[in-house]
């Protein structure tokens, strides 16, 4: 089987939706790396297969997506949350602008 | 009697109810070792002496009143990075959590915190569990304690070191495509991946959500089988735990299965697995050959439900959501990528890359829906042949520990767990057990034992014929 190909451009297509800025001196090397994991996983394209699909199976599928019962129960600690914050000032917890103008 | 902090849990609450030492005194040692010994092993990213001297007090202090909680009252032990630990900080070894503190206790660490068990501190681990060697920790890597140019295996290797070099009694981790048993077969020690759901995982921070499963490293099978049993209960707020519903001890000659096939083992771990088969088929159990769909092909299939699993899962890792971030970027947009870019390391930017691709329209069908589908011809399989077999005995691990540095391509850092995918891929549990020293190197030699879901009983069963604590060399570890 022969090796993948992967554009630069396709990678930082690739990458702008995983939202990982790729600098420019790694490029090359992870372009390369990520031809290698495409041409090894290559190799699941060898054979069609009848099997039918599964996904995140259990042994007793009853228990499986069972929900719990809707009672209040303890709650985190404020504190402890807030102290999570990387910019706060004063007792507000300060996000960083999300909508652009 | 072993160096006492080579003893099992067993050993310990024995010597502790004779009066010879008290859980202050052995959490007193096990942080002097770790002092001595953390800088060249790099088991620990953080340890909490002050809380597990202050649980230890409290042991003693319920053991003098006769009111020990449970058999694990009192032991000290560590977790792997990636368990939610209230007031003890969580990095799943990555720059992006280093300063998360998380405000509440994963499900595991809450019921061994009500056993009394004393936490010492938190295990090295490759970023997000993303690794076989330990090497991509962000802060330093885990060494062997066997031979420390060897790695530790990994992604649990902080795990399997801390419990190989006598710096816990037991640890936990976790494993999706082997990160349990792998770094326990490089460093000597027992590791086991129970049945899918068994272990609650609310509070273990997800990888592959379709495989993830807490695992335990102990110093033997036993020890595995007290712990399975108090932390096996089923958990509401893990909506894929299942209660254990125990298969029983097969009566009659045991029925084992070997796994054959090209590239499974180096000559020095197949020269351990005959050992272990010859050993069984003298205590009277029947030893068939047994072979699976491509190992190659389950390693592809492993790689990528797992990479598009943690592609989903570790989109929340923005500095925003979670996790920490960068501070010179203009714009949301710009926030997001660089605080991915600069904080996450190489492995976890390939893989989430990899699972992004794989997952993209255009190639869904040929890598994601084949991996599936390939995942379920596995499972079948694997189910139909414990009609025939009550355990399945295998190779851990294709080789022995290898050196820091040797493995320059993720490919080939893959095969390491050649062996282990199987058992996550169809949710079954498995156990690896050291079995005896390769000549030269000194190095851990292994096997693994695979049982149908809920087998793990039988799996103890078979590994108590097969144990033999001593085969493990203690006196050449550092």
């Amino acid at each position: 089987m022969g090796m993948a190909t992967l554009s630069e451009q396709e990678l930082l297509s690739l990458a702008a939706r995983c939202r990982i800025h790729i600098k420019e001196e790694n490029r090359a090397r992870l372009l390369w790396e990520l031809e290698g994991m495409i041409a090894f996983s290559s190799v699941l394209q060898t054979e069609e297969s009848e099997a039918c699909d599964s996904y995140a199976f259990s042994h007793e599928p009853k228990n499986y997506g069972e929900l719990r019962a809707d009672e209040i129960g303890e709650s985190l600690e404020r504190d402890a949350l807030l102290a999570l914050a990387p910019m706060t000032e004063d007792c507000y917890l300060c996000v960083p602008r999300t909508l652009e103008d | 009697m072993r160096d006492w902090l080579f003893r099992t849990v067993g050993e310990h609450q024995a010597a502790m109810r004779a009066n010879e030492y008290s859980s202050e005194d052995l959490t007193r040692a096990f942080l002097r070792r770790i002092e001595e010994k953390n800088q060249e092993i790099g088991a620990y990213l953080t340890v909490d002496a002050e809380g597990a001297l202050c649980a230890a007090r409290a042991s003693d202090a319920r053991r003098a009143k006769g009111e020990l909680l449970s058999e694990l009252d009192g032991i000290p032990y560590a977790a792997k990075d990636n368990f939610s630990t209230k007031g003890i900080r969580t990095t799943c070894a990555s720059k992006l959590l280093e300063h998360f503190v998380p405000p509440y206790d994963a499900t595991v660490i809450q019921i061994l915190k009500d056993a009394g068990a004393v936490l010492l501190g938190k295990l090295n681990m490759d970023e997000f569990a993303m690794g076989s060697s330990n090497e991509s920790s962000a802060f330093y890597p885990t060494r062997n304690p066997y031979d420390p140019s060897r790695v530790a295996g990994g992604s649990s290797g902080g795990s399997a070191a801390a419990v190989s070099a006598g710096m816990a009694c037991f640890a936990l981790g976790s494993d999706t495509g082997g990160s349990v048993r792998q770094p326990a077969s490089f460093c000597g020690v027992v590791g086991l991946k129970p049945t899918y759901g068994v272990i609650s995982r609310y509070g273990l921070i997800s990888l592959a959500s379709s495989m993830d499963a807490v695992g335990l490293l102990t110093h033997t099978a036993e020890d595995c089988r007290l712990l399975l049993s108090l932390l096996a209960k089923r958990d509401e707020r893990d909506d894929t735990s299942i209660s254990l519903s125990p298969l029983p001890i097969p009566k009659g000659n045991l029925r084992v299965g070997l796994l054959e096939g090209e590239g499974l083992a180096s000559p020095a771990q197949r020269e351990a697995l005959e050992r272990a088969k010859e050993r069984l088929a003298a205590l009277g159990a029947t030893v068939l050959p047994f072979t699976l769909p491509s190992p190659h092909k389950a390693l592809a299939a492993y790689s990528v439900l797992m990479s598009s699993e943690a592609s989903s899962n570790l989109a929340r890792f923005d500095g925003i959501r979670y996790g920490s971030r960068v501070d010179h970027s203009d714009g949301v947009l710009n926030l997001y990528t660089d605080t991915r870019g600069e904080l996450l390391g190489k492995e976890t930017v390939r893989r989430i890359l990899f699972g992004s691709y794989v997952l993209q329209a255009e190639h869904r069908a040929d890598f994601y829906e084949r991996a599936r589908v390939f995942r379920q011809e596995i499972r079948d399989r694997m189910l139909a042949s414990f009609a025939e077999f009550d355990v399945i005995l295998s190779p851990t691990t294709p080789t022995t520990a290898f050196s820091v540095g040797e493995i320059r391509t993720p490919t080939q850092m893959y095969h390491a767990d050649l062996c282990t995918v199987y058992a996550n891929l169809a949710g079954l549990p498995a156990i690896s057990l050291p079995f005896g020293t390769e000549e030269g190197s000194g190095l851990p030699l292994s096997i693994q034992l695979t049982a149908a879901p809920h087998g793990e009983s039988v799996l103890f069963s078979v590994a108590s014929l097969l144990e033999c604590p001593q085969s493990a060399a203690w006196e050449v570890r550092v």
